[in-house]
């Protein structure tokens, strides 16, 4: 038998799993379910409707949350030294152990607590309250276009600038939005970083995790803000710059945006795949 | 696995936790058909040397092959036909019944009848929560489970430790009726009382390595286990009590005796290189 990966074995490591798991995975989909129906409670006692946007929007949102918090409750004791021998003498490769975790934690998981949070916002539609729910969110959950719209339509200023460069803006939305990331890519891409911190650290996960988050964030911030500085200070010394080259570098820098979120989840799996193979309890 | 290769073989072992060395050289093979007793002081790497034969610790150096294969890759492989019980450990929350269903789908040669059977002998409920069974109760369901595993290579750290008299004599029991001539059972201990009659080989370990692997045989061969009113000047070890002075000494006239493993163990830590010499021959 295939030391390194077999059907068989891989199948059984999923269901051995799901066995020990399953009672988290429903306690945290009912959690979920709990904080869509306390919102849902709190918009009826406020009397404004939701839009089927909003409701997108935070049902995406709650989604994500867990979705990325749930390696840590799901796998919090595998790479513990005392907690994890039981896993770790199980008998299936390092492979099937990773994929069983990505098809746990980023396919059933997820899959599971969508479906179901989308059905009870569904059943809640038809509930007959004066300020209840109308209309369906399953075509604007995870749609990028929905959100960018939303946001284009929020947009707290207004062009006062000639139509010219109302028509520039107009040309980069139209060129940039459908290069832009979907949400589910963004979701997966903060899942797999989550799972390898999850598996890196021993002791206190969460709160090393975020700190590495925050840590990411300022770093990220600081580039940006000397990226946007230098690219003013350009724009400055250089006014006649080409309207066209500046949707150049807009496209540009969506579609290497979008090749590393693509990328990158699958650099973070492969990091996992390493941790739980170079770990020693 | 070649035919007459030993179960477990290690060769030229080197291990240290950062700066601490536990293992320089350490050579030594476990044979089929044997129920091993790894004795030891405190801190000389019993439990160390068991992590790393179920590859849960990866040796600096040297080498360590379980059924012809490198431990430390945690082949499935070998893993299916080996199972490590530790000293401690953090009982799932989930009942035994079901930890014993899920954890045995990876090893071929599970026995649920002989799980079940093995429970009750231990008098353990196996529909109770595995988390909530006071610590003898854990051990004694995960001792259960393991021997129903059947797998060639059982490695026990430390399997007395917080079984109450009645238990340790089932244990006893339960462990030499599992035992056959395929399988090799190693179990830690320095409650050398606990296990005496039913450990054959005994490996002693100290800080420098290993000072013997023989047969109980081969030591009453070689040494006299005595209680004499006089104290020999030759004696390795010796006790004074109130029928004169217990004593173990060389067995120049290969008479026959008992061998008392504390006995043993004292006067083996006193003579280290003496009795390196005496049992490498």
């Amino acid at each position: 038998m295939n030391a390194t990966f077999n059907i068989r074995r891989q199948g059984l490591t999923i269901y051995k799993e799901l066995q020990e798991k399953y009672s988290i995975i429903l306690t945290s989909t009912c959690i979920i379910l709990m904080i869509y129906l306390a919102i849902w409670a709190l918009n009826l006692i406020d009397g404004e409707p939701v839009s089927t946007v909003a409701r997108a929007v935070t049902a995406a949102t709650i989604l994500s949350i867990i979705g990325c918090l749930a390696p840590f409750f799901l796998y919090k004791n595998e790479n513990r030294r005392m907690e994890g021998v039981f896993y770790a003498v199980s008998p299936s490769s390092t492979l099937e152990k990773c994929i069983s975790m990505l098809v746990i934690c980023s396919v059933i998981f997820p899959l599971l607590s969508t479906v179901l949070l989308m059905s009870l916002d569904s059943l809640l539609t038809l509930m007959p309250f004066e300020a209840s729910y109308s209309g369906s969110i399953w075509g604007c959950m995870f749609s990028s276009k929905v959100y960018m719209d939303t946001i284009m339509g929020f947009m707290p200023f207004s062009f006062n600038a000639d139509a010219m460069h109302i028509d520039l803006v107009n040309k980069m939305y139209d060129t940039v939005n459908p290069l832009s990331i979907p949400p589910i890519v963004g979701i997966a891409m903060t899942q797999s970083a989550f799972v390898l911190l999850n598996m890196l650290f021993r002791r206190h996960k969460i709160g090393y995790t975020l700190l590495t988050f925050l840590g990411i964030w300022v770093i990220g911030a600081v580039i940006s803000v000397i990226s946007a500085i230098c690219f003013f200070d350009s724009l400055q010394s250089n006014p006649d710059i080409a309207p066209e080259r500046m949707l150049q570098c807009m496209i540009t820098l969506s579609r290497a945006l979008s090749l590393i979120y693509c990328i990158l989840p699958i650099v973070f799996w492969a990091l996992t795949y390493f941790r739980i193979r170079r770990l020693q309890y | 696995m070649e035919k007459n290769e030993p179960t477990v073989r290690i060769e030229n072992l080197r291990f240290s936790y950062r700066k601490h060395l536990v293992f320089e050289n350490l050579s030594m093979s476990l044979e089929a058909g044997r129920i091993y007793g790894l004795l030891g002081e405190n801190g000389v790497g019993k439990t160390t040397l068991l992590r790393i034969i179920s590859g849960l610790l990866r040796p600096k150096s040297g080498d360590c092959s379980v059924l012809g294969i490198r431990s430390s890759s945690r082949n499935p492989e070998m893993l299916k036909d080996l199972y490590f019980i530790p000293e401690i450990f953090i009982a799932p929350p989930i009942p035994v019944r079901r930890f014993a269903q899920s954890n045995s789908l990876l090893y071929p040669g599970y026995d649920n009848a002989m799980f079940e059977r093995l429970c009750r002998t231990f008098e353990v409920d196996a529909s109770s929560r595995f988390d909530r069974l006071s610590q003898g109760q854990q051990k004694k369901a995960l001792i259960s489970f393991a021997l129903a595993l059947n797998t060639r290579v059982l490695l026990m750290d430390e399997p007395s430790n917080g079984l109450d008299i009645p238990s340790k004599t089932t244990l006893r029991r339960v462990i030499s009726e599992c035992a056959t001539e395929d399988r090799v059972i190693v179990i830690s201990t320095h409650q050398v009382r606990d296990l005496e009659n039913l450990i054959d080989p005994i490996v002693i370990l100290d800080r420098e390595g290993m000072i013997l692997n023989a047969s109980v045989e081969d030591i009453s061969k070689k040494l006299l286990f005595t209680t004499a009113p006089t104290l020999s000047p030759e004696a390795y070890w010796s006790e004074s009590g109130l029928n004169g002075y217990y004593q173990v000494l060389p067995n120049r006239d290969e008479a026959d005796s008992r061998v008392n493993l504390e006995a043993l163990f004292n006067a083996a830590l006193k003579n280290k290189e003496t009795f390196k010499t005496l049992f490498s021959k």
